[in-house]
């Protein structure tokens, strides 16, 4: 099965609201994007390709990536910093259940301040994506595998 | 090798791994890697703007924590009036920094952090449900072996962090994370769920790299020159006390005597 072009665009707005609430906020906004029972987890490549669990952020519910937003507000010390982030190759695959499973591609550029841009991380997004009641698509499964496996020394916001 | 940890060495006559520890380092290794098959959860690295000795530094700095770490203070996991010790071996080279958790509350050591985040509960609490694993009451042992080596237990998770020098003013910080192969799902699953404090995305340790590197960018400035803030003594002994930099004096001393400076 494939996605029409409605489906198609209503995913790929999905991913741009995910990008802009993450790079210009406002961060709060961030966890409504997902359901309440859900899955985030950020796992650098060579971990997810041995088979090996650890994840540098993992949240297993809504009510977590809240604790994770309110901790980069107010508890984690770090340096000023912009994000912008470049979600590509937007795949979707809709199981039979009405679930889509999606494949896309994503680059983070990171401004600190007095330094050039650089990239942050680079990788893909396995993720499974439900339509909420009010019909809107939000994600229940969001795995962020990174191939910059080694992080250019803090990764602070959620990828 | 010792217990499942493999350690290797350029020296040609390499001493044998318990001499070098010393009697009460080699005593804390045991604790953790005391015998039991290891179950491998994970890697992370991370590449740090910093000269590697900031981050025996961070380590061996015990009060620290309560000071920079909001997280920690705020839910109680450290800080700087819990029961606590500082211990090295004879020659000062490796150290221990053992500790025991309190809890979410305020009192003297903490009303002076003027961002306590007292009102903080977390939304869905399952992310820090720490368990006693231990027979003794430590919630916190951070070891650090000379000269690259962390051995950390902070409730229950364990890693090793080995320090990768890249240039006098890099450094990588490679983590492996692991348990016990005789560990039930639970317990897997609370170590992967307290592994949201530490490395590169860590709730706590986010905080550390962030600080070497505003300190690393102080340093770059002034090549030619010293600095050196001289608090609390000039000592190498241990404490029984975390409100101490001994054991980063006792490094230095011995880095000193190696480098023949």
């Amino acid at each position: 099965m494939t996605l029409d072009a409605g489906q198609q665009r209503a995913l790929e707005d999905l991913y741009d609201r995910y990008g802009q609430a993450l790079d210009d906020g406002p961060l709060d906004s961030w966890p409504a994007l997902f359901t309440p029972e859900c899955t985030y987890l950020v796992i650098p490549r060579d971990n997810f390709e041995q088979g090996l669990p650890l994840a540098i952020m993992r949240c297993e519910s809504r009510a977590m990536l809240e604790d994770r937003v309110r901790s980069v507000q107010e508890t984690i010390m770090h340096e000023p910093r912009y994000l912008r982030h470049q979600i590509t190759n937007v795949r979707g695959t809709p199981r039979a259940t009405g679930e889509i499973d999606v494949v896309a591609n994503y680059v983070v550029i990171e401004v600190l301040p007095d330094e050039l841009p650089k990239i942050l991380s680079v990788g893909r997004y396995l993720d499974v994506v439900v339509a909420a009641e009010d019909g809107s698509l939000c994600f229940r499964e969001k795995r962020v595998v990174y191939d910059s496996v080694l992080v250019p020394n803090t990764i602070v916001y959620p990828l | 090798m010792r217990n499942g940890v493999i350690f290797g060495s350029f020296a040609a006559q390499p001493p044998a791994l318990e001499a070098y520890l010393g009697e009460t380092n080699l005593a804390y290794f045991d604790r953790v890697f005391d015998g039991r098959e290891l179950r491998l959860l994970g890697y992370s690295r991370q590449l740090i703007p910093g000269n590697w000795k900031l981050m025996f530094e961070n380590i061996k700095d015990p009060y620290h924590a309560s000071l920079l770490h909001v997280f920690l203070v705020t839910f109680g996991l450290f800080r700087a009036d819990q029961e606590s010790q500082v211990q090295m071996d004879d020659s000062g080279r490796h150290a221990l920094l053992i500790s025991r958790r309190g809890e979410q509350r305020k009192s003297d050591a903490t009303q002076d952090i003027a961002n306590l985040r007292e009102d903080f509960v977390l939304q869905d609490p399952r992310l820090l449900d720490p368990v006693k694993e231990f027979p003794d009451d430590a919630t916190v042992v951070m070891q650090t072996i000379w000269p690259n080596l962390i051995v950390q237990q902070q409730s229950n998770t364990l890693a090793l962090r080995q320090i990768r020098p890249r240039s006098p003013g890099t450094f990588e910080l490679a983590w492996t994370f692991f348990g016990y192969a005789d560990d039930d799902e639970a317990m897997t699953t609370r170590r992967l769920r307290q592994a949201n404090l530490m490395s590169s995305a860590g709730l706590v340790s986010a905080d550390d790299s962030e600080v070497i590197k505003l300190a690393q960018d102080g340093i770059d400035q002034y090549p030619e020159d010293h600095g050196i803030v001289v608090m609390g003594g000039v000592g190498t002994g241990n404490e029984n006390h975390m409100v101490t930099e001994t054991a980063i004096r006792a490094f230095y001393a011995h880095y000193r005597e190696v480098m023949d400076l």
